[in-house]
């Protein structure tokens, strides 16, 4: 097994990626930029090594800067976590080249399905079910009327290099076609450096339901359930939940070996994301596979038991999975929020700045893997997600009721947050019922914006209480309590 | 004590007066809350408003109840009514920045006409780009921040007239 590994992310990612290494007894490094020499991640670490710059480029994208920290901490693997350079197969080979471990997919299965097109080509010869999809070199706005009329409108145009929504169009008829090309391959271009688009058949109301996936190195390849991500904005996801109240044990096991059939198809190994979109008839299309760990993977790690970062860890070491596929079990129900800093009233957009007060929740089914702490300072250059909350219950009803109890201790000033929005959200009755769909947030937007809470006049009634207590003489003041409440929810620290 | 508290764009008054066992009756939209408030360190305030216990703590004009954010501004009745008179007034075609961030282009010059919703200024904070347009038709009076910059929020980006 390593004595050393580095992690090579930042935010809560670090921090939760080099607990569990800690606690395999394996000693902790990691870099940091310029503006996070105090972030959590470079506190926690046992060694930290600073990158220089500001933004993601100058820092944490600096490939062979970080391939030489390895090298000179004498760290034997990099976790890269998500994002950053976690799906670049170029820093995977430098790695490889350099004699240290990369703790995920080998190069050539990253190269191969971080494009769209590639990895189609590779699950449709393996018999993946995908989306009716076109493409040719210099597709033509004609081709493109021609696949559409023959598909059914609605199409999305998409770019073969794309993510997180850019380079992606949707179109309802023949003669938007043209512009929508334009517009998605110049907006490829300039996000990825390339502008090769192709067309997909749009699937009306999906669900997004994706395939946890492990392989070793010793041929095994397992999956553990599905995560259900149908609450998203902006094309990001901000809830997840494992299992998905819309899959049928018997459709779990064919997603699921749908699933190891395609981690088989790419040559797959360590931990892999197989996602599907669904639609309303519970038919299933492959949309794409993220080649690391996910930000949601809490939720599988609560239904199986298992620690996820400690079985990468193993498999990088050459070591099989600790379980077969016929001993695994999936119990309960989990449910995890995104925290962010963000605006949900000012279409969501980020909100840095300084966490005045921060009390997270506790008790009983709760995990608060969070990156930030009290009288820190969230920089505007990163991701603005600060922790992911997620509970656990023995079932989807009491995980819910776990998750609204858990946000009402939730408490961060100073910045503005989504987790009002989150309780909206898990108090709505088409959650509830599970009857959403990825078009959940931008159908009730207005809806979970105005709905009163309730507590509206006990706020009046508090600020202007407040507003009473600040001008008050200072006659009173002996009575004033040294008891403290938030000491009760005081984070238990890092160290 | 009257107060007048804004919030959701609604204002109200409420009328406060503490009792000699210093318990603070509340007054609000016609009915009477008896509270008894205790504060806390590190802005906390403790509530019990017919023993309903609330804890809730507060920054600026951001007050925390159960995990929900309220803005809210209490202030002086009278002195409300006088700032409201008052003929201080931001020009209606400046826009400031409502986050921090960096200036990454600038899309129009200085004494160019420009169109209602058209893009002048595009900030970039936390990976993510928000292009701030025209809030009316005329000409760009001003641009006050320049490319690479960086600016608080609430900082004064530019000027239509």
């Amino acid at each position: 097994m390593f004595k050393k590994i580095l992690v090579a992310n930042r935010g809560e990612i670090a921090v939760r990626v080099m607990r569990t290494i800690r606690e395999m007894g394996i000693r902790t490094v990691t870099v940091f930029s310029e503006p996070d020499r105090v972030a959590l991640h470079t506190l926690m670490a046992d060694e930290a090594y600073p990158l220089g710059g500001i933004t993601s480029a100058e820092s944490y994208l600096r490939a062979e800067k970080i391939i030489e920290i390895a090298r000179k901490s004498g760290a034997e693997a990099i976790h890269p976590g998500y994002g950053f350079l976690s799906e670049n197969a170029e820093f995977a080979e430098l790695c490889q080249k350099s004699g240290i471990v990369f703790i995920g997919p080998p190069p050539a299965a990253i190269r191969q399905m971080g494009d769209k097109v590639t990895s189609r080509e590779i699950m449709t010869a393996a018999g993946v079910p995908v989306v009716p999809g076109f493409d040719k070199p210099d597709l033509t706005e004609a081709d493109a009327v021609a696949f559409a009329t023959k598909a059914g409108f609605p199409v999305m145009v998409k770019a073969s290099a794309g993510g997180g929504g850019k380079g992606m169009r949707k179109v309802d008829n023949p003669e938007n076609l043209g512009k929508a090309l334009r517009a998605a391959r110049s907006e490829a271009l300039s996000s990825f450096g390339d502008d090769h688009v192709y067309l997909e058949k749009f699937v009306e109301n999906p669900r997004h339901i994706e395939i946890q996936v492990f392989a070793d190195n010793q041929g095994n390849v397992i999956y553990l359930g599905e995560r259900d991500c149908s609450i998203q904005r902006r094309h990001q996801k901000v809830i997840e939940e494992a299992p998905s109240p819309f899959v049928t044990p018997e459709m779990r096991r064919k997603m699921g070996e749908t699933a190891v059939q395609a981690t088989r198809a790419a040559n797959y190994r360590n931990a892999g994301t197989v996602e599907f979109l669904v639609d309303k008839n519970r038919n299933f299309y492959f949309l794409e596979m993220n080649t690391r760990l996910q930000v949601e993977h809490p939720v599988t790690e609560w239904i199986t038991g298992l620690d996820l970062v400690s079985e990468q860890v193993r498999i990088a070491a050459g070591l099989p999975l600790s379980l077969q596929q016929e001993e695994l079990q999936l119990k309960g129900h989990a449910i995890e929020c995104r925290i962010y800093a963000e605006d949900p009233e000012n279409n969501f957009m980020p909100s840095p700045g300084t966490v005045q007060r921060l009390s997270t929740p506790a008790g009983p089914g709760i995990r608060d893997d969070s990156g930030i702490y009290q009288g820190g300072e969230i920089p505007i250059y990163y991701d603005p997600m600060i922790s992911k909350l997620s509970v656990f219950g023995p079932d989807r009803e009491t995980a819910i009721r776990r998750m609204c109890r858990a946000l009402s201790e939730y408490i961060v000033a100073g910045i503005k947050t989504n987790i009002g929005f989150h309780r909206k959200v898990l108090n709505h009755p088409e959650f509830i019922n599970g009857n959403h769909d990825t078009t959940f947030v931008d159908q009730h937007l207005d809806e979970l914006m105005h709905t009163p809470t309730g507590d509206e006049p006990l706020a009046i009634v508090a600020a202007a209480v407040c507003y009473y207590l600040d001008r008050k003489p200072t006659v009173g003041q002996g009575e004033v309590q040294k008891c403290s409440p938030w000491k009760h929810f005081q984070r238990s620290g890092w160290m | 004590m009257l107060v007048s508290v804004d919030m959701n764009g609604k204002s109200v008054e409420v009328e406060i007066r503490e009792n000699r066992e210093g318990l603070l009756e509340v007054k609000l939209e016609g009915k009477a809350y008896p509270v008894s408030a205790r504060t806390l360190p590190e802005g906390g305030v403790s509530l019990m408003i017919h023993n309903e216990s609330l804890t809730v703590y507060r920054t600026g004009e951001t007050l925390y109840i159960g995990g929900t954010q309220y803005h809210v501004r209490a202030d002086d009745p009278l002195k409300k009514e006088l700032l409201q008179s008052s003929s201080f007034k931001a020009s209606e075609g400046a826009v400031t920045a409502a986050m921090p961030g960096n200036v990454k282009k600038i899309l129009a010059d200085e004494g160019t006409a420009i169109e209602e919703g058209q893009g002048v200024v595009v900030l970039e904070a936390m990976k993510m780009e928000n292009e701030l347009e025209a809030p009316l038709s005329g000409t760009v009076k001003k641009i006050y921040v320049s490319e690479g910059q960086s600016v608080e929020a609430g900082a004064l980006l530019f000027e239509i007239e």
